[in-house]
């Protein structure tokens, strides 16, 4: 009897061995996880989540958001390159994490051009140059003939060291040829805050955060880095149209996965993303947050992260920003 | 009068079945989230966003933020019945709330605490309706040099909640800011004592620190004492407050939530200062300051207050002005990103129902608050005469979760083990960890503050002492090393504590 019991162990043990197998026809067979690497509650996240709700609907299989903050993003990286291509660990990236970080820092533990797989740019989000409201500065030339003639004199503030609102600020005081002095923050909020009180005499930040300041009138938009104005802040000339078409830049958002992912995965997933970011209700909901919508194929996004990469890299450079 | 107009808007948004029913079911989690030991407001709220999303926006704020200012009275009774401080706000109150629960009063204790905050919440609710706005930009007058001659005050007037040594005292403070200093500069970027390691690159969090030396520890040391794993504690004396206790209570209450208003108020680490500050005050004007730490009420009453109050205001800055002082605030403008609602200045006037009504909510959370928990402080107090031994793995077991909870990252967990061998060694040692939190709190901020203000100022100290605010912070923090130093008191503390 022990030995047909055992055989009956073995028989079973064999049977759900191979279902396994059958996962690679039907994926997702169970829940998914869409790795976020900034701490839950802000736009990112929101980002994330809102990606997360939508393809749970089109995949069939629940999308679970795990947040995985930590050393600018760096964490979160390391965990998905080391993590299975097998389609089950997604991945939110931000041009932080694979255009930026990798030109600061030189012992991360991921690569972001052979470790990852881009699936698709989902958001970006352009920077905004901020005055106080009753400032005496009223627009982007006051701006730099100011800094120009007082170099060193104005401050501004940014969400953090080697953040993309800090390398926004570099590239523009290179573009204009002014100098500010750069005071970090930890975060957005604080960085606004401190304009708001009167530390500091500019902010670089996200659209996000400062275009309800600036509607509110609490504060002044300078400019805009994008190449047409935004419909949240109609009154805030672009950068194109104030005449500096290098300052064109955004904080993108995309979704990875590990590298090794079969191209199949890839494209099912990318065209289930298409679908989501061609609906009004996702053009709806990120616009109030001045998100803008965006599309690709994989093949786009590769390009745009390696384009970023070296552009940032050249910022970095001229600027000669380190971490140290 | 306008007040009672946005009053009356609010009752009646607040008073629908289902944002009482959402306030109902955050309060209640709220609470058993602060009584588990780690597992915090942050985790929770987190967590709930999700289920957020089919709720009416009001209601879903109402939820989270009910959530938070729960997770505050419950995270005082684990601080007074195992000493295990549930947020940064409840360090103080393990300090003689604990020592009360020694000696048998542990009812009095949580009894004291829950209506302090009540009281405290309530005023300081009124507080947030009658001033919001102004409070508000009051705050941001609070630049990087006030930030950081508050800092340095409450740093030096630290030494003051140290029952022993004075020399144990400075030095635990010093590892504490040394702690604190392990992650990323802000102003560099550069690593600081991350020894390579990515999980450091953001700090040490504090659950890590006060799960280990405080719970970890703690459980050591009592299984050490006690082979048998007999409860630990005295006979339980009555469930209520005396004439007496209320007596010596309410001047404490209303002087904590005062200060624990006003300290909310400030963007970054506002809250957890009003508890610590609380306490301090209390025994300086205290008629018999040996009491602190053997178990004083006013030790309890105070900073009770003064943490609940901090819980209220520290709404303002991201209510008012759409910018989140602190990780749940960022949530709570999360949840309302999440529902359409762009968080910013124009949500007062854009949304007044949602805005007055989660205020007059917020009161009401703290009634149900008050309700839920005083009967609850016979079942708590019951828990203590539950035997050691089935105790202390559940103590244990929590901890670990909670602090898995916040990064997900078993690294954590491992460094809290770490925290407990050391926080043993302390015990042994006979050295005070409530300095050791407190310098680890606030070193980060008091230099990423001096540094800010040193860049604004462009190297020119004196920018500390021209500035009105600061130089006056600074004057109060000179006045307590004088009082530190005068022979007298230095007496007094021989005295009070030769059995030590």
């Amino acid at each position: 009897m022990k030995l047909a019991r055992s055989f009956r162990f073995a028989l079973a043990a064999l049977a759900l061995g191979i279902t396994g197998l059958a996962q690679a026809d039907n994926y997702p067979s169970r829940p998914v996880t869409l790795v976020v690497p900034f701490p839950p509650g802000g736009a990112a996240d929101t980002i994330g989540r809102y990606y997360a709700e939508q393809l749970s609907a089109s995949l069939g299989q629940p999308v679970v958001v795990d947040n995985k903050p930590g050393a600018g993003t760096a964490i979160a990286a390391e965990a998905v390159a080391k993590a299975k291509p097998d389609g089950y660990t997604l991945s939110l990236a931000t041009a932080g994490q694979l255009a930026i970080l990798p030109n600061l820092q030189k012992d991360l533990r991921y690569d972001p051009i052979k470790d990852f797989v881009p699936v698709a740019v989902v958001a970006s989000v352009p920077n905004v140059v901020a005055v106080q409201a009753g400032s005496k500065i009223d627009s982007l030339p006051a701006l730099i003939a100011e800094a120009k003639a007082r170099p060193g004199a104005l401050s501004y503030s940014s969400c953090g060291n080697g953040t993309l609102c800090h390398l926004s600020g570099e590239l523009l005081k290179h573009l204009a040829g002014a100098d500010l002095l750069h005071v970090p923050y930890k975060g957005s909020a604080p960085a606004v805050t401190g304009l708001l009180g009167g530390e500091v005499d500019v902010a670089v930040d996200t659209l996000t955060v400062l275009a309800p300041q600036i509607q509110a009138g609490k504060l002044k938009g300078l400019v805009l880095s994008s190449a047409e104005r935004s419909p949240l802040l109609p009154g805030v000339p672009s950068a194109t149209e104030a005449g500096l078409p290098g300052f064109v830049a955004s904080g993108w958002f995309g979704i990875v996965l590990p590298k090794g992912a079969a191209p199949e995965l890839v494209e099912k997933l990318g065209t289930a993303i298409a679908v989501i970011a061609k609906s009004p209700q996702t053009a709806e909901r990120f616009a109030q947050n001045g998100i803008s919508v965006e599309q690709g194929t994989p093949a786009g996004f590769a390009e745009l992260i390696a384009a970023d990469g070296k552009r940032w890299g050249e910022v970095i450079k001229a600027g000669n920003i380190t971490l140290e | 009068m306008e007040l009672f107009d946005h009053l009356a808007l609010g009752l009646e948004a607040a008073f629908t079945l289902n944002n009482l029913l959402y306030c109902f079911v955050g309060v209640t989690l709220g609470t058993l989230v602060g009584v588990l030991p780690g597992l915090g407001p942050v985790a929770t709220i987190a967590m709930l966003l999700p289920i957020t999303y089919g709720l009416t926006p009001s209601a879903a704020l109402i939820m989270l933020s009910g959530i938070y200012y729960g997770a505050q009275y419950g995270g005082s009774t684990t601080a007074i019945l195992v000493n295990l401080p549930g947020e940064s706000s409840s360090v103080v109150t393990c300090l003689d709330g604990h020592a009360m629960a020694r000696k048998g009063r542990a009812g009095v204790a949580l009894a004291i605490a829950a209506i302090g905050s009540f009281i405290a919440g309530s005023l300081a609710i009124l507080l947030l309706a009658a001033a919001a706005t102004p409070l508000a930009e009051a705050a941001l007058k609070f630049g990087p040099a006030e930030y950081f001659s508050l800092m340095l005050l409450g740093l030096v007037a630290a030494i003051v909640l140290a029952q022993g040594d004075v020399l144990k005292a400075i030095a635990m403070t010093l590892l504490g800011l040394l702690l604190g200093l392990v992650g990323t500069d802000v102003n560099s970027g550069a690593e600081r004592f991350t020894f390579g390691i990515p999980e450091l690159s953001d700090g040490i969090s504090f659950v890590v620190i006060s799960m280990g030396i405080f719970g970890i520890a703690e459980i050591i040391a009592n299984l050490e004492r006690d082979h048998a794993g007999k409860a630990q504690v005295a006979r339980v004396g009555s469930l209520m407050p005396s004439r007496d206790d209320y007596r010596r209570s309410w001047k404490p209450i209303l002087r904590g939530t005062g200060l624990g208003a006003l300290l909310g108020v400030l963007p970054g680490g506002g809250a957890m200062l009003g508890s610590f500050a609380s306490y301090m005050i209390e025994k300086r004007l205290a008629k018999q300051p040996e009491r602190f730490g053997l178990g004083a009420i006013e030790g309890v009453a105070g900073p009770e207050s003064a943490n609940n109050a901090g819980a209220q205001t520290s709404f303002i800055p991201m209510l008012v002005l759409g910018l989140p002082s602190n990780a749940v605030m960022a949530l709570m403008a999360g949840a309302m990103m999440i529902h359409g609602i762009v968080p910013g200045p124009q949500v007062i006037d854009e949304r007044p129902e949602l805005f007055w009504g989660l205020i007059v909510s917020m009161w009401l959370g703290n009634l149900l608050l008050l309700v839920l928990n005083l009967p609850l402080v016979g079942i708590w107090v019951r828990l203590l005469a539950v035997p050691y031994r089935l105790l202390y793995p559940s103590i244990l077991l929590f901890c670990c979760i909670g602090v898995y909870s916040v990064n997900n990252s078993l690294f954590d967990v491992l460094l809290t083990v770490a925290f407990g061998l050391l926080g043993y060694l302390f015990i042994k040692l006979r050295c005070e960890p409530a300095p050791l939190l407190l310098g680890y709190l606030l070193g980060p901020l008091m230099e990423e503050n001096l540094r800010r203000a040193m860049l604004l100022s462009r190297g020119d100290v004196t920018v500390f002492f021209t500035r009105p605010l600061s130089l006056t912070l600074l004057i109060l923090c000179a006045l307590v090393v004088l009082l530190m130093l005068s022979p007298r008191l230095r007496a007094t503390r021989q005295v009070a504590f030769s059995e030590d």
